[in-house]
């Protein structure tokens, strides 16, 4: 065994942590889990996110439906506007048409 | 002949089409005073039927005789003075309107006025399928080309509802008689 293999094996060698390693984990996780709000750690929950994302996605369906008919609505009424003012321009037009035809 | 054949029946539903506008007509809307430009197609038309009250007597004819209806289009100008548009702009709507569909049904000219009003109705198959009014006077161009199954005694009976003035007498009938030149 050369000098190289001895040094390997020694720094491959199994090493125990020093004693209050554990206690210093521990005492760090708690610390991280005592940190988030109650409201944080609920909406962590799987079954939460899977809820809020169907939540969040029936909102928007249901913003597009209402901006969609809304957008009709006023495209409608623009409409009708117009057909009354078409339908008005042609009437009156007619009328002066047939008043002026020699009875 | 085959292909010529395939052709002609292919182009039927395009010479049933309205009325084309023409550019020069369009452009008469730089020089107007006050323009009245109406594009109405067949969606639109639906969309505008559908918004009349259902339960309403009063408009309930009038969303009868849209839900007809293929296109609306008017153009309206009215001109400060004289002479802003030519007899060739209504030329190139009254060519259109010489089709073996349509039939002048009443023409009124007034010499001293410069008036020269005209009433088209386009039959196919014994229905009437379209109305055109060219009304024309010295400071004002009016157009309207109504595509679907509309009479003049429809907007008759429409008269006093939907803003539509209310005709008096006989107004609006139809005037089989035609082409009454003064």
């Amino acid at each position: 065994m050369d000098d190289f293999e001895r040094q390997l094996m020694q720094a491959m060698s199994r090493t125990d942590p020093p004693g209050a390693f554990e206690a210093k984990v521990l005492a760090r996780v708690a610390r991280e889990a005592d940190g988030r709000s109650g409201l944080w750690r609920w909406f962590s929950r799987p079954v939460t996110l899977r809820w809020a994302s169907v939540a969040l996605a029936l909102v928007m369906v249901a913003t597009g439906v209402t901006w969609q008919r809304e957008r009709e609505r006023e495209r409608g009424e623009q409409a009708l506007a117009k057909l009354e003012l078409a339908l008005k321009i042609t009437s009156e037009k007619l009328q002066k048409i047939d008043r002026e035809i020699p009875k | 002949m085959k292909l010529a054949m395939i052709g002609f029946v292919c182009l039927l539903p395009m010479m049933a089409q309205d009325v084309k506008i023409p550019a020069s007509i369009e452009k008469l809307a730089d020089k107007a005073s006050e323009v009245v430009d109406v594009t109405l197609d067949a969606s639109l038309l639906q969309l505008a039927a559908k918004f009349l009250p259902a339960n309403d007597p009063d408009t309930a004819q009038v969303k009868r005789l849209v839900s007809g209806l293929k296109g609306v289009y008017v153009r309206s100008f009215q001109f400060d003075k004289p002479g802003e548009y030519q007899a060739s702009d209504v030329e190139s709507i009254r060519s259109q309107l010489r089709g073996p569909n349509w039939a002048r049904i009443v023409g009124v000219r007034k010499l001293k006025s410069g008036e020269h009003s005209e009433v088209y109705l386009r039959t196919e198959g014994g229905s009437i399928t379209g109305l055109a009014v060219i009304a024309a006077e010295p400071k004002e161009l009016t157009i309207v080309n109504i595509n679907g199954p509309i009479r003049p005694e429809d907007l008759q009976e429409l008269g006093g509802h939907f803003g539509i003035p209310k005709l008096d007498g006989e107004s609006g009938r139809k005037n089989d008689s035609g082409k009454k030149d003064e």
